[in-house]
């Protein structure tokens, strides 16, 4: 958290912390009310979403209130609808930027962001809901040469988190209808990205869906075309010349 | 039970197909049906004779023995000889009460011919009209037996030359439903006459019966039979014209055999693709064919666990075959084949095409099941896609008194409901309540009687009943919300025109029908637009469709199974009063979708379709419906107004009132919340002297002026609040 993150938070008559985007162990509204001094009340997915964040709009129409999130949620989802409701209403807002994934994630493995496609999310699939974005962007950014960051979806409440190697698994089987072998295509696998004791490991995405880290959240990278500085810090983290040498071939093919 | 020599017999005659006959005995509730069968399984030595005629062997409950009508259908082979040739007649016992039209229907899959009994006082009646109807949907032929003959000799006190007159009449009221009901290429070739032996009369309880040629050839008149009863000796009657032989001889000349019978009805039961492979063999009967059996009833016996009976139309079944259910969607082995004789059942190694069988092993296998080898499980379709005709009415919530017995109380409900696919087991995992849905009052009787003889001590709360909600007007496009705000999706509701409901109701559409097909039928015969007819998306089982009406909209694909699997979750519990929606027709008219899947999965989906789906209902004009019931009621004339009476104090209807005989015949259309104590009013009112039957009629919009109480009193009921959602709140 930024120092102005925290004296921010300082100044607010109400804090809320949003206990459902993302997940840092050890770290909840406890202890940020101990790191900051004041009550912090936590909010559920149902009590920004289906409630829209009605008590915290609320209060803010009298006084000055902080939502506190981990990570950068304006990127994707509800938050923003909370701002626009706020704004309507006349209620001044402030944002405070954290630390997002998308930078921290490419600069822990030492890719270029200027390089990055676009985003998604890999979804556990389900009798009812399998669905490609996934597959569909990284083929898409590999087409062009673009890195890939994939998220791995969470559910706080139930505590299930995906491993990025589960994602592998996930993303390699998916990959394999694109005509895309995942023998051939890099993969890194990063965890608690942003926090001590982050890590970042590189194999073939066949062999990193056999490597397992115990700290989560994780995350997964797919690189596209690597210029000779980011090669050279994939290795650090794992691959060899042969793997990059095969990586490079198959974003060459695909890219034609 | 002693094994009887003719099971080897039977054995072996299963195999020359032109001597088998596949038959089922049908008819109005108390017409006779149980105890012509009783006769029939006497003539196979399978009861005494003494038993024959008041025990009703057929019925393992004792329950229906004492009222007199058969619940569970049983299957039993009998052999019979006729012009010195020897017949395997296949006998399949139906369900004589109409709140079990599902298994009647399943019974006449798998017969040829039926034998329809009618009352000789009482003549032909809803029920017989109904059950005649059914049969020749399924193209299974109908003969006639008259029963009860007695009657008009010591009831009626008829001359001869006016019971003749009387069964002229019935035969021409019978006549008439071919007429009405049959087929082109059925209707003349099906009607019954007199002399050429399709038409039997008789009296099943004095076990007595005859065709007019057996008459002609043995020199029997109307009035030795008169005059038989007025003497008080009818010892000669029984002797010389047992009931058994007439009606199997009638069965044997005039049902057709499977090798003629597969070759028309194949086409019409068979709801697979009209130009499969499948098709030749069945058509064929052929022994030697791929295995295609389909499976009218199951029972779980105690010591061997799950049998399912049913008519092998192709291949052959042989113990240690591997199949496959196509319903279940499962590979199986057989254990064991056999043929049932009664109650009891006799083991064989290997029966072929065209005959009824007996097979264990299949836990998974229900009535309806249709059983393949598994060489041809890709083909994915049975005798059997969801039908729906008949809808549960009435549910109980049930415990047993003593708590301790609440293990075995719930293994012996899930039984029953395995054995009976038209009694619901449902546990309210918010009260902990077990509840059970029937056809009507009567099925849950039987079913609490049933927990009786088990031993249990059953509580029970009044019977609910169960509700529709739909609309009548049109509403939309109403945008709902995913719970994050960046799903959208936008919908009209309509409701289905009536003809759209009979459509989905007889299963003529459903929902995995090709759609090309699918939109032919609705435009030819529902009227409706080529374009909507060909995007639907689902139809669901409580008859509701939900169609794509939008154009190029990103990821929708990708989401289709969840704002499906939202539309259903919708129709499920509607906003009134969270019963089933019917008749509900939902076009997609928009949608904005997530970028990211993480963001547009079901969470998210599903509650956006459903809150949508479910404001535009309450915008369009919505309402209850409720069940009805209708009554045939027979009663002598003076009792005209008092059932008058009681049908106006309970919101009915009188539809008809017709002389039949001596007797006023009603037909008088009833809510089902109003017939709880029907029984005990009717005998009151008419000093037990009327004879009535019910039927399930139609779902009927609640009158307007007592809409809101009905809703309220389910609310409360549900424990839901009082207030009926507003549509603002679910589009929040």
């Amino acid at each position: 958290m930024s120092l102005r993150a925290l004296d921010t938070l300082k100044a607010s008559d109400y804090i809320y912390f949003d206990t459902y985007t993302s997940y840092i162990p050890g770290f909840g509204s406890e202890e940020l009310s101990k790191l900051v001094g004041k009550a912090v009340t936590p909010l559920s997915r149902e009590d920004v979403e289906d409630k829209g964040g009605r008590e915290l709009i609320e209060r803010a129409l009298k006084s000055k209130v902080s939502f506190a999130t981990l990570g950068d949620p304006f990127i994707a989802t509800t938050h923003v609808y909370i701002r626009n409701i706020a704004m309507g209403r006349g209620i001044p807002t402030l944002y405070v930027p954290g630390v997002s994934i998308h930078s921290a994630a490419f600069s822990l493995v030492g890719l270029q962001i200027y390089k990055s496609g676009p985003t998604a999310t890999i979804v556990e699939p389900s009798e009812i809901y399998r669905p490609r974005a996934a597959f569909e962007k990284v083929v898409g950014n590999l087409k062009r040469g673009l890195h890939t960051l994939l998220l791995l979806d969470i559910d706080v409440v139930k505590g299930r988190f995906m491993s990025f190697s589960r994602g592998a698994q996930v993303l390699a089987e998916g990959l394999i209808g694109y005509g895309v072998s995942p023998e051939r295509l890099l993969g890194v696998g990063l965890s608690f990205v942003g926090s001590e004791g982050q890590s970042a490991v590189a194999s073939t995405l066949l062999g990193l869906g056999g490597i397992h880290a115990t700290a989560f959240p994780q995350s997964l990278i797919v690189p596209g075309r690597l210029d000779a500085v980011e090669a050279e810090a994939l290795m650090f983290l794992g691959v060899n010349q042969e793997q990059l040498a095969a990586h490079a071939r198959l974003v060459e093919e695909l890219g034609r | 039970m002693p094994k009887y020599k003719q099971t080897d017999e039977i054995l072996r005659l299963m195999s020359r197909t032109s001597n088998i006959r596949n038959m089922g005995v049908i008819a109005h509730v108390d017409h006779g049906k149980t105890t012509l069968s009783d006769n029939l399984l006497l003539a196979a030595g399978i009861i005494s004779p003494k038993v024959a005629g008041t025990a009703l062997a057929m019925d393992y409950l004792e329950i229906e023995q004492k009222r007199q009508m058969t619940v569970k259908a049983a299957n039993v082979s009998l052999l019979h000889e006729y012009k010195g040739e020897q017949y395997v007649v296949n006998m399949i016992d139906t369900p004589g009460h109409v709140d079990f039209t599902g298994k009647v229907t399943r019974s006449l899959r798998v017969m040829d011919g039926a034998v329809v009994v009618v009352d000789s006082v009482e003549g032909v009646m809803t029920q017989t009209e109904t059950v005649t109807k059914q049969a020749l949907e399924e193209r299974v032929r109908p003969l006639l037996y008259v029963n009860k003959i007695d009657r008009l000799i010591k009831e009626l006190r008829l001359s001869p030359q006016e019971i003749q007159e009387k069964l002229v009449s019935i035969a021409r009221d019978f006549n008439s439903l071919i007429e009405n009901y049959a087929e082109e290429e059925f209707r003349e070739k099906w009607k019954v006459n007199l002399t050429r032996g399709q038409i039997a009369f008789g009296a099943a309880k004095d076990k007595w019966g005859f065709t007019i040629p057996i008459a002609t050839a043995k020199g029997l008149k109307f009035a030795d039979i008169v005059n038989a009863y007025n003497n008080n000796d009818i010892s000669k009657l029984v002797e010389n014209f047992p009931l058994h032989e007439a009606i199997l001889d009638m069965v044997v000349e005039h049902v057709p055999n499977p090798l003629e019978a597969q070759k028309y009805r194949i086409p019409k039961l068979w709801k697979g693709a009209p130009d499969s492979p499948l098709l030749k063999p069945m058509m064929d009967c052929d022994p030697n064919g791929p295995l295609i059996m389909a499976v009218n009833n199951v029972v779980v016996d105690p010591h061997a666990g799950l049998v399912a009976t049913g008519r092998i139309f192709s291949g052959s079944v042989r113990t240690g075959q591997e199949v496959f259910l196509v319903s279940a969607n499962q590979t199986a082995r057989i254990l064991q084949v056999g043929l049932f004789m009664g109650q009891s059942r006799e083991v064989a190694e290997h029966i072929p095409a065209g005959n009824i069988v007996a097979v264990l092993g299949l836990d998974q296998a229900r009535a309806g099941e249709t059983i393949v080898d598994p060489s041809i499980k890709a083909e994915q379709v049975g005798f059997e896609r969801l039908k729906y005709v008949s809808e549960p009415v009435v549910t109980i919530a049930v415990e047993p008194k003593n708590s301790r017995d609440l293990p075995r109380f719930v293994d012996a409900l899930r039984k029953m409901s395995i054995e009976d696919p038209n009694l619901k087991l449902k546990i309210d995992e918010e009260t902990g309540e077990y509840l059970i849905s029937g056809m009507g009052q009567l099925h849950l009787d039987i079913v609490l009687y049933e927990l009786q003889e088990k031993g249990f001590e059953v509580v029970t709360t009044p019977p609910i009943v169960v509700y529709r909600e739909t609309i009548q007007g049109v509403a939309g496009p109403v945008e709902g919300k995913s719970p994050n705000k960046h799903n959208r999706f936008r919908v009209v509701v309509e409701p289905l025109n009536e003809a759209t409901v009979a459509l989905l109701q007889s299963g003529e559409v459903y929902d995995e029908q090709d759609f090309r097909e699918r939109a032919k039928i609705l435009r030819e015969k529902a009227g409706w637009d080529t374009d909507q007819a060909r995007n639907i998306w689902s139809v669901d089982e409580r008859l509701n469709v939900f169609i794509d009406a939008t154009k190029g909209i990103q990821h929708l694909q990708e989401i289709q199974d969840t704002l499906i699997q939202g539309f259903k979750w919708a129709t499920e519990a509607g906003p009134l009063a969270q019963e089933p929606i019917r008749g509900l027709k939902v076009l997609l008219v928009d949608a904005m979708i997530h970028e990211d899947p993480a963001h547009r999965g079901p969470a998210q989906v599903m509650p956006a379709t459903k809150n949508a789906i479910h404001a535009a209902f309450l915008m369009a004009q919505p309402t209850l419906l409720e069940p009805t019931l209708k009554l045939d009621i027979r009663i002598p004339a003076e009792y005209v107004s008092a059932i008058n009476r009681i049908a106006a104090q309970k919101r009915g209807r009188v539809l008809e009132i017709n002389q039949s005989g001596g007797q006023m015949r009603m037909l008088v259309e009833m809510p089902v919340s109003e017939t709880f104590n029907l029984s005990t009013e009717l005998r009151s009112a008419t000093a037990g002297k009327a004879f009535w039957g019910l039927e399930f009629s139609r779902w009927a919009p609640v009158p307007q002026s007592l809409l809101l109480a009905t809703v309220q009193k389910i609310r409360e009921r549900k424990g839901l609040p009082k207030e009926i959602p507003r549509p603002e709140e679910l589009l929040e």
